[in-house]
This record gives C-alpha cells, sequence and structure tokens, in this order.
C-alpha cells in the first residue's frame, strides 16, 4: 500500500502509536486527525489510498463545519469494540447517543451545511444522523409551521392552492 | 409510464426567470438549496409517507421533491382515521419507478374502503420495481368478502399482503402477469383456489418464497393444489379449510406445512422439513417423492 505523504502519526495516551492525516478545508486550515477517525469519510478514505502530499485537500467543506464532521469522526471511531450484549457495550451506545444529540443543537444554516458536507465526504452516520434530525424537525407540523421554520416561501397560485386542497382533502389539517 | 404531474409548468407568466424552483424566501431558505436527493433522504426518515406527503403543499420545489420520492411507506400506526380520506396521491406521484410500496393500517382503525386501496395496486401495476406491502385491518366478516383486484405488476420482486379482505388476481388470458414476482406472503385473506392455483402454476415463473397463513378458499374447493417449477420455500399455517393441500415443486427444498388439513407432497429435493404439530397420520399426510435427500426433520 501506498502510504501519502499527509500521514504521520501521534502517540496516544496508550503508549500506542496512531497514525494520522491532515486534512485542509476549502479555507485552509489544517486538521491533523487519526486515520482511523478520518477513515469514516469514504471520501478521504479514498485520499489517503492515492496518496498525495500537504494533507488531504476538501475544497467544498469550510473550517467550521470540518471541524464539527472531525468531532463526530473522532468520538465514533475511537469507540472500542466491546462484546455485544455486555453492559460497557450498552453504556458505550448510550453515551454515543447522548453525544450525537448534543452535536445536532446547532443552528439550521450549520445543520444544513453538515448535511451538504456528510453527503460529499461520505460519512454515512453523520448524513443518517442530520437527516432525520431534519425529519423529526418536519414531522406532526402543519405545512404553515413547516414554512415558517425553514423560510419557505408558498410560491403556489391561488388556483393550485385550491386543486391541492381539493386533493389533499380532510389530511393535512 | 409516470402519471401526469399536476403542476407540469409554472403557471404563472410572472414567474419565469425561477427556473430553480422557488423556496428562496429571503434567502433565509437554507433547507430547500438541498439538492433533491439529499431532501429524499429527509423525507424517507419521516415512517410515514403521509408526512412526507405534507411537504407536497410547502411549494413547487417541494412538491416536486415529493413527487419523485423513490419509497413511499405510509404507516398509520398512530393516525389511522387520516387514512379513510386518502386523496388520490398516486396521481400527485410522478416518479417513473418506486422501488418500495408500504400501507400499513392496524387493527382497530376506522373502516378502510377497500375502494380507496385499488388506486394504489394500479400504481403498483404501473410504477413498482420492488416490493408491495399492503396491512389492512380487520373491520367485519362482510368486509372480508369485498374483493381486492391485483392487476398484473411486471417488475414486481415482493409481495407482503395481510388483507382481511378476498384477493383476486387480474390474469390476463394471454399469459405473463408477474414475471419478476420471487417472494410473496399472503396473510389473511379469502382467495379462489382455482385463480390462485393457476397465478402461482403459470404467472410467476420466479417465484421462490411463499408463504400462506390464515387462508379461506371462497369456492370451497376441496383442494388447493400449489405447482411451481421454481417454488424454494414454502409455508402454510391457519389454512381455513378442511380438505387436503397438495404440493408438486420439484425444486423445493425447505417446507413448513400446516397439519390440519390433508397433505399430498411431491418434493424430491426436499431437504429440509420443518413439521410442527403431535399430529401425523400417513394416510392423510403423504410424502410422495421426498425424503430421499432429507437432511433435517
Amino acid at each position: 500500500m501506498a502510504a501519502a505523504d499527509s500521514c504521520d502519526g501521534i502517540s496516544t495516551s496508550g503508549g500506542g502509536w496512531e497514525k494520522t492525516v491532515t486534512l485542509v478545508s476549502s479555507d485552509d486550515a489544517r486538521f491533523e486527525v487519526r486515520e482511523a477517525a478520518a477513515s469514516l469519510s469514504q471520501t478521504v478514505r479514498r485520499m489517503i489510498r492515492a496518496g498525495g502530499d500537504g494533507g488531504i485537500p476538501l475544497p467544498k467543506v469550510d473550517a467550521r463545519t470540518l471541524s464539527t464532521v472531525l468531532e463526530y469522526c473522532n468520538k465514533h471511531a475511537a469507540v472500542p469494540a466491546p462484546a455485544p450484549e455486555s453492559s460497557s457495550a450498552e453504556a458505550a451506545a448510550v453515551d454515543l447517543e447522548w453525544f450525537d444529540k448534543e452535536l445536532m443543537h446547532v443552528d439550521l444554516a450549520t445543520l444544513c451545511s453538515l448535511i451538504r458536507a456528510a453527503d460529499y465526504l461520505e460519512v454515512a452516520g453523520l448524513l443518517d444522523l442530520t437527516c432525520k434530525t431534519v425529519a423529526d424537525m418536519i414531522k406532526s407540523k402543519t405545512a404553515e409551521e413547516i414554512r415558517q421554520m425553514f423560510g419557505i416561501q408558498n410560491d403556489f397560485t391561488p388556483e393550485e392552492e385550491e386543486q391541492l386542497s381539493r386533493e389533499n382533502a380532510g389530511v393535512f389539517e | 409510464t409516470a402519471g401526469a404531474d399536476p403542476f407540469p409548468k409554472p403557471m404563472r407568466g410572472t414567474d419565469q426567470g425561477d427556473v430553480g424552483g422557488c423556496c428562496r424566501g429571503g434567502g433565509a431558505d437554507r433547507i430547500s438549496s438541498l439538492s433533491d436527493d439529499l431532501l429524499h433522504i429527509i423525507l424517507l426518515h419521516l415512517t410515514n409517507a403521509a408526512e412526507a406527503a405534507r411537504t407536497s403543499i410547502l411549494c413547487r420545489r417541494w412538491r416536486r421533491v415529493w413527487a419523485y420520492l423513490p419509497e413511499l411507506s405510509f404507516c398509520y400506526q398512530n393516525e389511522p382515521r387520516t387514512f379513510a380520506s386518502t386523496p388520490p396521491w398516486p396521481r400527485a406521484h410522478s416518479a417513473a419507478t418506486v422501488t418500495r410500496l408500504e400501507i400499513t393500517i392496524p387493527d382497530g382503525s376506522p373502516g378502510i374502503p377497500t375502494d380507496s386501496v385499488s388506486p394504489w395496486l394500479r400504481f403498483a401495476s404501473e410504477r413498482l420495481t420492488g416490493e408491495l406491502s399492503l396491512s389492512l385491518p380487520y373491520n367485519s366478516a362482510e368486509q372480508e368478502e369485498e374483493e381486492l383486484l391485483l392487476p398484473p405488476c411486471e417488475r414486481l420482486t415482493a409481495i407482503r399482503f395481510d388483507l382481511n379482505r378476498t384477493l383476486r388476481f387480474q390474469l390476463p388470458p394471454t399469459g405473463g402477469a408477474f414475471p419478476a414476482l420471487a417472494t410473496h406472503k399472503i396473510t389473511n385473506a379469502r382467495v379462489d383456489g382455482r385463480e390462485l392455483e393457476r397465478f402461482l402454476s403459470t404467472r410467476c415463473p420466479r417465484l421462490e418464497e411463499l408463504v400462506l397463513e390464515w387462508i379461506t378458499l371462497r369456492d370451497g374447493a376441496p383442494v388447493l393444489s400449489i405447482r411451481s417449477d421454481s417454488l424454494r420455500r414454502l409455508e402454510t399455517s391457519g389454512m381455513g379449510f378442511e380438505g387436503q393441500l397438495q404440493v408438486a415443486a420439484p425444486q423445493l427444498r425447505w417446507l413448513c406445512p400446516e397439519s390440519l388439513c390433508g397433505l399430498h407432497v411431491a418434493a424430491p429435493n426436499l431437504s429440509e422439513l420443518l413439521w410442527e404439530s403431535p399430529n401425523y397420520d400417513p394416510t392423510r399426510h403423504r410424502f410422495a417423492e421426498a425424503g430421499r435427500h432429507l437432511l433435517r426433520l
């Protein structure tokens, strides 16, 4: 396997040594990340395999968004794999769930940036988490409430509106 | 063929410049600026497609997003009443192909007119390429006699029905109808025995797995004959008739039959037989060609 020049290493608290990679955001911020964490992104993983100097450029993700993505990756890649069904596995799952929930306490603009970044970087778990977060916001709301929440302008003509309400009679109230 | 888009083009002369749709309200609408694929992922997280459908009335852009959603799952666990007044959604949905359609209405829901389900079966016939799953509640004995007609579905690969209705198959005289169907499960349904036999033996050449649970025969026939050249797994239980079940399936590997009715099995390649009852009567339960390859009993 071709070792990428962008791969360095850090020593871990356990005295071990872990390979790292450097990721470069669209606004030229550099992030040194454990390779195991960065590899949660399929896009990055392919680029690590391809090799290259001076870090892996990610021109579609800004530093602020990338740091949140990496927070997610670091947390999710750090989880050791204890025996399933064990109490520590359960505790780890609860911890992760709590972490995910906290991570999603962001404004709408940030959430949308995270969705785009997760899609571009192909971080499946984060894409799932962010999309589910938006879905939960939509759930059980009326159309007008959804429009207000997202700032969507209703651009149907009165005639179209009438047709829609005929089609959807009794369902959307 | 895709259904007609009820909003094929902008209807106002004034918004021709707005080719990308709308939803750019004050630049604040970031959600709508996501690609259709991403918005589909969001909508698929709404486990109830009725919730997803609600987004179709937000604005034009979202109408198109909903109209091209590739999977539709309507689960009315918490709001069964909404289905009673189902609008003609199949018409509003425009995607040329849909990979999954699921409609689940739990028991205890108020009466669902059988007619209101028919448009979805026609929709499945025209556009579904994967799985059709339909689960309707029991309402009354009378409703069990109401007929639900399944039209030919050329691209369907799996059907799961829990109907509490009478299931009829629309079988064109020229043959064909379900050439891709691999899995078929029918629960709680009245069927026409002869029609089911014809469906299984001549209309689904790729059928590999068949499950029949709590089936009654509307024609009261004394024999139900399952003949299939492709079938590999067969499970029958709760068969509501006391006649004989005949199985002739040269490729059958796995069988879990009902023991209350008589049984005549011709399955030379059967390797696993699951017999879940203390009743075994060699005079009523006969395995003509099975056993030579039987590995587990």
